[in-house]
């Protein structure tokens, strides 16, 4: 590829970048099902009080730059779990006031 | 005690150090996205070789600050979140300058001047990108690995594998853009060879040994090309079951 110009060798590069993008949002998407899914109800809805800003503000940004259809539906997919536990949570205990209901 | 009974790496502080260094790269990332999005509101381009662009883009991909971290740890995902989602927008916005999205056809010659124009910036976030994804895979293995038995669910191991497969397109992404500044680009892909090797799935490794030698054929730098053929040498032998 070097010897090509760097107008004849743009779109290989293209595709280059294009590849590593998308494969470090299904990264982020597999990370994500890794440390979050999988534990019991009753644990998930202890810890995701204290995860879930984060993880809920790295889905937005990667739906944000994702344009794959795959990555967008995981990640939508991902998300409404996330949305479903805090409505759980909200529902066993509405009148809690511990620093970790305060993040729901 | 419930939150580190179910999970007692995200249960510890993070590394303040990495983490430091996320919000300031999340910080930055902010602000570059606001400073090109007016420029191109002023029909002006983004010039990387001096601040605050150079400044802003130093510290999202910050080389430096990454390899003096201490060794991965099984919670440094928390603040890696942070540091991908600001790289990962930063890139495609560089990339897409200039653009209204979503990018279509019509678009494809603004795309071409940004990646002739600004291929230094991408090779640089590029070459950060492989050290980040192999550091990104090191954590996430140390995590699964200090899992009671119990919590790895399949699920787990699905999500585990996606991640490995998205790094290994990462790698082949960075394969596939090797060019003139090969050598940056060549150095982080052998620095990290380690990761490569042990989590790109067998599947896989014949796609990746040909990217490499057809890297190694296109590249003229003779230490890139040495650094590519440690990296294909090792996936060769991790395929024969000979020794690394």
């Amino acid at each position: 590829m070097e010897n090509l110009t760097p107008e004849q060798r743009t779109p290989v590069r293209e595709t280059g970048f294009e590849k590593a993008r998308v494969g470090g949002e299904e990264m982020i998407y597999g990370a994500l099902v890794a440390m979050t899914q999988g534990w019991p109800r009753e644990y998930a809805l202890n810890i995701f009080p204290n995860d879930r800003p984060l993880i809920l503000n790295q889905i937005a940004e990667v739906q944000k730059a994702a344009n794959d259809d795959e990555v967008q539906k995981n990640l939508t997919a991902f998300a409404d779990a996330l949305a479903a536990a805090k409505q759980r949570r909200a529902a066993i205990a509405p009148d809690a006031t511990s620093r970790s209901v305060a993040w729901l | 005690m419930l939150v580190a009974l179910a999970s007692p790496a995200l249960a510890e502080t993070p590394s303040s150090d990495g983490a430091a260094l996320a919000a300031r790269a999340s910080d930055a990332a902010k602000e570059l996205r606001t400073y090109l999005a007016d420029l191109a509101k002023a029909g002006s381009r983004p010039d990387f070789s001096k601040p605050p662009a150079s400044e802003l883009f130093g510290r999202i991909f910050d080389m430096n600050g990454l390899a003096a971290l201490p060794p991965p740890a099984s919670n440094d995902f928390s603040w890696l979140l942070n540091w991908s989602a600001a790289r990962g927008g930063i890139i495609k916005a560089i990339l897409t300058f200039g653009i209204t999205p979503p990018a279509g056809a019509s678009d494809q010659a603004a795309i071409e001047r940004n990646l002739v124009d600004y291929e230094d910036q991408q090779t640089v976030a590029t070459s950060f990108l492989v050290r980040v994804v192999a550091r990104e895979v090191q954590s996430l293995t140390l995590f699964m690995a200090q899992l009671p038995e119990d919590q790895r669910t399949p699920m787990r191991q699905e999500g585990f594998d996606t991640v490995r497969a998205g790094a290994t397109k990462v790698l082949s992404g960075a394969l596939i853009t090797l060019t003139a500044n090969a050598r940056m680009l060549s150095a982080a892909i052998r620095d990290t060879g380690e990761v490569w090797v042990g989590n790109i799935f067998p599947k896989d490794r014949s796609e990746i040994m040909q990217e490499i030698a057809t890297a190694q054929r296109e590249v003229k730098d003779g230490e890139a090309k040495k650094n590519l053929a440690a990296l294909g040498a090792a996936l060769a032998r991790r395929s024969s079951g000979r020794p690394l």
